[in-house]
């Protein structure tokens, strides 16, 4: 794997747990916003 | 729709980012490190707009004496905070790499730090005023104060004096002429992902902070 490809790859996991973490953050919120 | 919004957020960022590291070329002059525009610009645009929200909160604090407004100007305010952090940081990387040096007190690392410290004492002052409604009327006044101050340290500062900070690329002749037309379309499809990102990310964080407001007894 080339540099490029593993910056590539690191970024892109990076920007898919960012995301992931809004996902479980907005489903925990709306739990919160239930109570 | 928030979950559909939030899938297409997703995509489009991701494409951007394979657009910033695979499909654009490198800057005529400065190579591979130029492909620090499509993260450290953009950061840098959120964190102005971010000040901008907590502005625009905080004239609302003053003329309705609204508690939900000024959770939302503090929101905001913490936010462009974080953003303008992650600036300073990622351009502090382009420093090492183009100028071989971390901090070398160029008028724009400067200005940004100075913008750091007067958002910061927003939060001093903030932590500082125990009462409720004297808090959100001291704390309105100030964020409108700097923002007054900010354009002066992100926009007019480092344009008065001699900098190392590569405008030239973006800014030349104001029309960002020497950006090809891949760049340009990355580069504006990144400002706009940051830019839906921080309106989703202070979604939230107003959501916690509400939250979090009501078991302290404001009525927000």
């Amino acid at each position: 794997m080339s540099e490029w490809q593993t910056v590539l790859v690191c970024s892109m996991t990076t920007l898919a747990g960012i995301f992931v973490y809004i996902v479980y953050l907005d489903l925990k919120l709306k739990k919160a916003e239930k109570k | 729709m928030g979950m559909l919004f939030l899938a297409a957020l997703f995509g489009f960022m991701t494409w951007t980012l394979y657009g910033a590291l695979v499909v654009t070329p490198p800057a005529h002059v400065l190579g591979e490190t130029a492909r620090i525009i499509y993260f450290h610009v953009p950061v840098a645009w959120v964190a102005v707009l971010a000040f901008t929200m907590s502005l625009w909160n905080s004239v609302v604090v003053l003329r309705r004496h609204s508690y939900e407004a000024d959770m939302k100007a503090e929101v905001s305010a913490r936010m462009g905070l974080w953003f303008c952090v992650l600036a300073t940081i990622s351009g502090a990387f382009f420093a090492k790499s183009a100028w071989n040096m971390y901090w070398n007190w160029d008028p724009r690392q400067v200005s940004i730090t100075v913008l750091l410290l007067v958002y910061m004492a927003y939060f001093g002052l903030r932590s500082a005023t125990p009462d409720f409604d004297r808090r959100i009327r001291l704390a309105a006044v100030y964020a409108i104060l700097a923002f007054a101050v900010m354009p002066f340290l992100v926009f007019v500062i480092p344009r008065v004096y001699m900098s190392l900070h590569p405008d030239t690329i973006i800014n030349a002749d104001g029309q960002g002429k020497l950006l090809d037309d891949k760049m340009r379309l990355v580069f504006w499809c990144a400002a706009a992902g940051y830019s839906f990102l921080y309106l989703k990310l202070y979604n939230l964080s107003v959501r916690v902070e509400r939250i979090a407001r009501r078991k302290e007894g404001w009525d927000v």
